[in-house]
């Protein structure tokens, strides 16, 4: 009971984070009809704000060390720190959560720059190119995070307070060594905010009731006097957003590298696939679904069963789905 | 498409002369321009191979596999096990790469070809993802895992030892006594190359090449007269999986070496950047492709700074200095970006690629005579 508890806790955050990265693809999908394979681009530069955050919170210069009296010692302080002392440390310490508000506004910029400056010529051309040109975006945007970041994973720690891991078994009365870490559990609860507040804004709002009438009937809702492709245009960036959000949030859990977009993008196509194309709600079941079965797969008792199953479980349901069931788990037609 | 319709004969007798000639003298003008080492020339015939077959599928069929690279995979491990356990002779590596891919791309294309378009895209680069995480993981006895599938000195060699060959120093492959590197390794891949341009060529002009087209052109029309268009892209799928385990094979031949990241869906996008750049649909137009990629790639990635500051010294030292922080992050490691930059802009300007600005190129010089 314990271990499957724990497997699905563990499968949450990871599921939290492809249903992010998929729900983007599929709003782009379904508004635009674009398969956007410089979606995953957009997660790790998500998550390179808040490496970019934490390196000009820690522009530090030399200080001399007054604890070592015996000679003189320099060591590297941030500015912050030289100013507001304990507070400017406090500061650096919640450089990640700071980061999303950095990240909003960015994000919004590089997804419309993106819309505008090339996506919006491949509307009325073929799939293939389509798949080719972003294709071709991710390679160029990865390549020039990695001429400026280095190849090394760059370590973004989770603030002080939550760096510990949480008693969950206590709570539900489990025992004490079912635990789950902080960062996860505020991941977590972040992408389902973050689903939320995307589900709210196209429900609840005559914005988002346009939209979902585009991703219906595009035509119709032109010929109506609605300017679509500006609305488009902003989903395209509101996609950006989220996709980024959930790299930002994410780097304490994994420590971001230039190529961690193309390894979470591979996996949310199947998960939008999963889902089923321009489902919405299927994409983020799926999400949390699959980011489940993988935590199951790689629990030992399973892999001595099925050796290198935690390897394949996404593919494999993603080729079982689309042979038995072409629409995905809640596509429509 | 219009290569089809003039077709004739001797047209082609002669553009196969004129191919013939052209790869055999590879090491005289691969001088001029610089390239004229084997292994560079090895590369770009075994790329070449990779990105002729590729283009069967998608210039054809229009089918975008991008899982292309575990065909690969398998070509280079199949050839690496029969260098190890057989003989150090090229002729069953190529044999057993090209059964086991044929019979890997059978099954991948029989599960993949049930759908189309996107789906067929993420379904093949779901499968190429597959088989690279099982390479590096529960595969490890097959595949050497991380390390990469070496052939040792101390491998069985059934064959070879049936004949009492020995082998001094490292194992290279070896074709009847000719070692399989430098020109000599060269001129066996440049044998190949010709034989599967051949093929090509031939699947081209057939009738079958006909279908394939008409696949590609409107599949729902050729359905309502009467052919299923299912068998056709399964057997047009094997073979251009065939042709991309021999390129694997070949790699192995002449660097007895297979690695995982062969597989990795990068090879895959390479490949199919290789077919894009050179011209889709046409018979040169991806070897042109894989030739353009892997002289640039060669030349690029070896410039460094020193490189640079040495080129651009003529300019004022301000000036040199911004050159130099300017082009920088486009060579040398970052030569990928010089990639994904002109796959961009080729697919952005000019999708029929290489061959299609030659044929612009032509018919203006024509227009500029009359």
């Amino acid at each position: 009971m314990d271990a499957i508890l724990i497997q699905i806790l563990n499968g949450l955050d990871k599921g939290g984070a492809y249903a992010l990265i998929a729900l983007g693809l599929t709003l782009v999908f379904g508004t635009l009809g674009v398969v956007n394979f410089a979606h995953g681009a957009l997660f790790m530069l998500g998550a390179f704000v808040s490496v970019t955050v934490q390196n000009i919170l820690t522009i530090s210069r030399k200080v001399k060390d007054e604890s070592i009296t015996f000679f003189d010692a320099y060591k590297e302080t941030p500015y912050l720190e030289i100013w507001w002392g304990d507070t400017g440390a406090m500061i650096i310490d919640y450089a990640v959560p700071i980061s999303i508000f950095v990240a909003i506004p960015v994000m919004l910029l590089i997804g419309l720059a993106m819309e505008r400056g090339l996506i919006r010529f491949f509307y009325k051309r073929e799939d293939a190119d389509q798949i080719l040109v972003t294709f071709g975006l991710a390679i160029v945007i990865q390549e020039i995070v990695k001429a400026n970041y280095g190849a090394n994973p760059i370590p973004t720690p989770a603030p002080e307070v939550v760096a510990g891991s949480a008693p969950v078994g206590s709570w539900v009365g489990l025992g004490a060594d079912l635990v789950y870490p902080w960062w996860r559990m505020i991941y977590l609860s972040f992408a389902l905010t973050v689903i939320g507040a995307v589900f709210a804004f196209l429900h609840y709002t005559t914005f988002g009731m346009v939209v979902r009438a585009g991703m219906h009937d595009r035509e119709t809702v032109g010929l109506l006097g609605i300017n679509i492709e500006r609305r488009f245009t902003i989903v395209f960036g509101l996609a950006a957003v989220v996709a980024g959000l959930a790299g930002t949030m994410y780097t304490p859990i994994l420590p971001p590298d230039y190529h961690m977009g193309m390894d979470f993008l591979v996996l949310s196509f199947v998960v939008v696939v999963v889902g089923g194309m321009g489902s919405l709600a299927g994409a983020v079941a799926a999400g949390f679904l699959l980011g489940i079965l993988q935590s199951f797969a790689s629990m030992n008792e399973v892999k001595s069963i099925f050796p290198g199953i935690d390897q394949i479980i996404i593919y494999l349901v993603a080729v079982v789905v689309l042979l038995v069931r072409p629409r995905g788990l809640m596509g429509k037609d | 498409m219009d290569a089809i319709n003039s077709s004739s004969a001797r047209k082609d007798n002669l553009a196969m002369i004129i191919f013939v000639a052209v790869v055999l003298t590879a090491p005289l003008w691969g001088k001029l321009i610089g390239a004229g080492y084997p292994d560079l020339l090895q590369k770009f015939a075994i790329f070449g191979l990779f990105a002729i077959g590729f283009n069967l599928l998608f210039g054809l069929t229009g089918y975008l596999s991008f899982g292309h690279a575990v065909f690969l995979g398998v070509g280079s491990y199949t050839a690496a096990w029969s260098f190890k356990l057989l003989s150090m002779n090229p002729i069953p590596a190529v044999i057993f790469a090209l059964l086991l891919s044929g019979l890997f791309a059978a099954a991948i294309g029989y599960v993949s070809l049930k759908r189309t378009g996107i789906y067929f895209a993420i379904l093949t680069l779901a499968f190429a993802q597959m088989g690279y995480n099982l390479a590096y993981s529960v595969l490890t006895p097959i595949t050497n895992g991380e390390t990469g599938l070496r052939v040792l000195r101390s491998d069985p060699r059934i064959i070879d030892s049936a004949f009492g060959v020995q082998i001094e120093g490292s194992p290279i492959g070896s074709f009847f006594g000719i070692e399989m590197t430098g020109y000599s390794g060269f001129y066996f891949c440049a044998a190949m190359l010709i034989v599967g341009f051949y093929v090509a060529l031939r699947v081209f002009r057939s009738p079958f090449g006909m279908k394939l087209v008409a696949i590609k052109s409107n599949q729902t029309r050729m359905e309502y007269t009467g052919y299923n268009p299912k068998p056709y892209l399964l057997t047009v799928f094997i073979i251009s999986g065939m042709y991309a385990g021999l390129a694997g094979a070949l790699m192995v031949i002449v660097d007895p070496l297979a690695g995982a990241e062969r597989m990795q869906w990068t090879a895959s996008g390479e490949v199919v950047l290789m077919t894009i750049l050179g011209g889709v649909g046409t018979l040169v137009g991806p070897l042109l492709g894989a030739a353009v990629i892997k002289y640039f790639e060669n030349i690029f990635s070896a410039i460094n700074e020193t490189v640079l500051q040495a080129t651009f010294d003529f300019l004022p030292a301000g000036l040199q200095n911004f050159m130099v922080a300017v082009v920088h992050p486009f060579v040398g490691e970052g030569w990928h970006l010089t990639l994904g930059v002109l796959f961009m802009i080729v697919i952005i300007f000019m999708p029929g690629g290489i061959m299609e600005g030659i044929r612009r190129l032509t018919n203006w010089v024509r227009r500029r005579k009359e």
